[in-house]
């Protein structure tokens, strides 16, 4: 009836059965993975873990076989996902080339890139970083600046700077967004994959309020790249990382960043904390299942083939909105101050994630242009 | 969706959509009865679901969407969630009347006193529940008028006989749902009704959806309105399944009773003066949502009971618990 609809999803058995796998495998393998780490989720790198998931078949889990993948379902993986997340599972070294550096080349990929690299990537050996964001290109994306020339022996040569790039330091390559014309905005950017050992590429980590280096600036400096590094076509960069961004709004780690916070919550408050406390875990919970059934619903609605990118960005914009509430909640019932450096686990994990919220509504995506897109879809646009 | 479900919902959003017109609103809001209308939901056969009905309770939250979409001023929720929890015996003798349902039930020497009685005016039935068991009167008299600011009636109705029995469904978490739904719909109408307004109304020569500020609040309202109906669809989904309803329905009604005071605040904002007046259609939803969010346990009561569950979860339970197959 709306310009929106979240249809209910039951997960199959087959999906079910996967969850129980899962489980045991962490129960193994998270054992030795201090609270802090586990804190970090998604942004937490270990390649070993990577090889490990590859390894379980839990990588590229939907792709065709012949390209290293495992033909199962979307709402397997998404099981698999949620179950990763929930644990604090250190599954950043692989996630951007699982999630949708794999997806794309699968989709506007040439038989040649797909051979090289998606059966790396799902052996959980190789990594990717997105190079779309720049100085001058944030929510702008296409604004892009750094250039692609077209050589007469039908190579590019690239110069420009990217920034803010999750994992360059430990990716093996890079899918960048480039100016290949400047006649047009939107027609003339292009989508490169790039070797990150190729000349001429400097990365230099960028700090984080937090200390991190999880991201970085990558330099092109007369970077010579061969004719098949395009992906896709020229020119049609921008409606091909369009594609890909709807990959990144829509999977279960738009509501779950702080999950592990919330466990630390819950065990500092013991059996009786009080009736506030306990009411505001109530209200979490009911926000948290909630979020979880409009997460699945998308899911089920991505795996019936369908492009959901409204309600994909209704998700996050509220599940941006419930992860950040995690930390300042903590801070209202409990009164202890979050430190990195801090005795009990409580307090380094609060400190993890305070000083980590404030990505979450900016990082694919931020707040004010998901509303905007869902403005869009409400006809207001 | 099967294929009954979707008819039935056709056909009463299609029904009330002609029929819940702004005049019947102010009419039953002054006192009338529309019982020309429950007539027709009677002919249309969307008060006795619970008779052999595949999948009733998601029919019945997919109707009590709809009534509260239309702002339904008529106890057709209230029927159908007391044709729920009554034994079929007693169900069964029923028929199609309308039926009060009371918030609280209290003794006075020997007769029975149902206060909060949704509709109680315009039904001698009433159904309560008194230290867990439904207390159902058949001839009870109104003694004393009263309204929510939703201005429907809740009234108090006295009664010397009663039948008592088990219910069969959990009478709080049930009606509770049923408030959830209503909130639900109300808000997927105030939010179309909020979008059509920002198209057409025009300021600083353009209409005042184009003006970022007012883009950025329906999108939130949107939010609200989905995650409202999400949580409200997936508590009646539970009961069909036998699944845990009780949480269910808490998490239907915190969540649904959250979103409808945010939609409520963004709706008037963004319709300025002509939202505030009584001639404009808005506030029959807006008054709804306030009124209904605080009956059969507002927020904070339902937070509670959801904390303690949580607490006895634990650390380690929650994530299970929370992944359990819906
Ligand atoms: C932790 C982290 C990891 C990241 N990883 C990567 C990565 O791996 N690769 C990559 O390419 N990028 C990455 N990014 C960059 C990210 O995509 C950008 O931060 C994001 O697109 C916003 O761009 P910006 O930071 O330049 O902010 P700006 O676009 O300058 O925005 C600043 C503020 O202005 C608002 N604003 C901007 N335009 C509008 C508008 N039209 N209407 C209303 N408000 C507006 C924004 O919403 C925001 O509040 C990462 C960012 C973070 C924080």
């Amino acid at each position: 009836m709306g310009a929106f609809s979240f249809e209910p999803l039951t997960l199959p058995d087959a999906a079910e059965r996967l969850r129980a796998e899962v489980r045991a495998f962490l129960a193994r393998e998270m054992a030795v993975i201090p609270a802090v780490i586990r804190a970090q989720s998604w942004s937490g790198s270990d390649a070993a873990f990577s090889r490990k998931l590859g390894a379980q078949g839990w990588l590229g889990m939907t792709w065709p076989k012949k390209y290293g993948g495992h033909e199962r379902s979307m709402l397997e993986r998404y099981v698999m996902l949620e179950e990763m997340l929930a644990a604090g599972a250190p599954v950043g070294a692989h996630w951007i080339a699982d999630r949708q550096s794999g997806p794309l080349l699968l989709r506007f990929g040439s038989e040649a890139q797909r051979m090289e690299h998606l059966p790396a990537i799902a052996r959980g050996e190789r990594f990717f970083c997105i190079g779309m964001s720049e100085p001058d290109s944030g929510s702008d994306l296409a604004a892009v600046r750094s250039r692609a020339e077209k050589q007469p022996d039908g190579s590019w040569r690239v110069n420009g700077r990217k920034l803010w790039t999750s994992g360059a330091h430990v990716a093996h390559c890079m899918i960048a967004l480039l100016r290949t014309s400047t006649e047009s905005k939107h027609g003339g950017l292009t989508q490169f994959l790039i070797d990150m050992k190729t000349p001429g590429i400097s990365v230099r980590p960028i700090r984080d309020l937090a200390g991190h280096s999880h991201f970085n600036e990558v330099t092109f400096d007369n970077v010579r790249l061969p004719a098949t590094a395009i992906i896709g076509q020229e020119g049609q960069g921008w409606s091909q990382v369009t594609a890909e961004l709807a990959f990144e709004r829509s999977g279960p780690e738009r509501f779950l960043s702080c999950f592990r916070l919330i466990a630390e919550m819950l065990r500092i408050a013991g059996k009786n904390p009080g009736e506030r406390a306990t009411a505001a875990f109530g209200r979490l919970y009911a926000h948290l299942a909630t979020l979880r059934r409009m997460s699945l619903s998308v899911a089920g609605r991505l795996s019936r083939g369908e492009d959901p990118a409204l309600e994909a960005a209704m998700v996050k914009d509220l599940g941006a909105l419930f992860e950040q509430d995690i930390p300042q909640l903590a801070h209202d019932l409990f009164g202890i101050a979050p430190d990195a450096h801090g005795a009990r686990d409580y307090e380094r994990v609060l400190a993890e994630l305070t000083m980590a919220s404030p990505s979450f509504s900016l990082r694919g995506g931020t707040r004010e242009i998901l509303r905007g897109i869902i403005a869009r879809g409400l006809g207001l646009r | 969706m099967d294929d009954t479900r979707a008819i039935l919902e056709n056909a009463v959003n299609g029904l009330l959509m002609e029929e819940v017109t702004q005049k019947l609103l102010h009419e039953s809001e002054e006192g009338a009865f529309a019982g020309a209308l429950w007539a027709k939901l009677e002919a249309q056969g969307l008060i006795a679901i619970f008779d052999g009905l595949e999948n009733p309770f998601l029919l019945a939250g997919a109707i009590i969407r709809a009534c509260g979409r239309q702002a339904l001023p008529l106890p057709l929720p209230e029927t159908l969630v007391v044709h729920a929890v009554l034994p079929d015996e007693l169900r069964n003798t029923l028929g199609t009347t309308p039926i009060a349902l009371a918030e609280t039930v209290a003794r006075e020497g020997s007769s029975w006193v149902f206060g909060r009685a949704a509709f109680g005016r315009q039904s001698t039935n009433v159904l309560g529940l008194y230290d867990g068991t439904l207390i159902f009167a058949r001839k009870a008299e109104l003694a004393g008028k009263g309204e929510a600011i939703a201005r429907d009636p809740r009234d108090t109705l006295r009664a010397a006989a009663v039948e008592t029995a088990t219910p069969k469904h959990d009478l709080t978490a049930l009606a509770a749902m049923m408030r959830a739904s209503q909130m639900a719909g109300a808000i997927e109408r105030v939010l179309e009704l909020t979008v059509r307004y920002a198209t057409e109304r025009v300021q600083f020569g353009k209409p005042i959806g184009n003006f970022q500020a007012i883009q950025q609040q329906l999108a939130i309202l949107a939010g609200e309105s989905a995650a409202a109906t999400r949580a409200a669809d997936a508590a009646w989904e539970e009961a069909d399944r036998g699944g845990n309803v009780r949480i269910a329905a808490a998490i239907a009604k915190a969540r649904a009773g959250e979103a409808a005071g945010k939609a409520a605040s963004i709706a008037h904002q963004v319709h300025g003066a002509i939202g505030f007046t009584a001639e404009h259609v808005l506030h029959h939803f807006t008054r709804r949502l306030w009124t209904w969010r605080s009956e059969w346990g507002h927020e904070s009561h339902w937070h509670g009971e959801l904390g303690r569950h949580v607490l006895m979860l634990g650390a380690e339970g929650l994530w299970p618990d929370i992944a359990t197959p819906a």
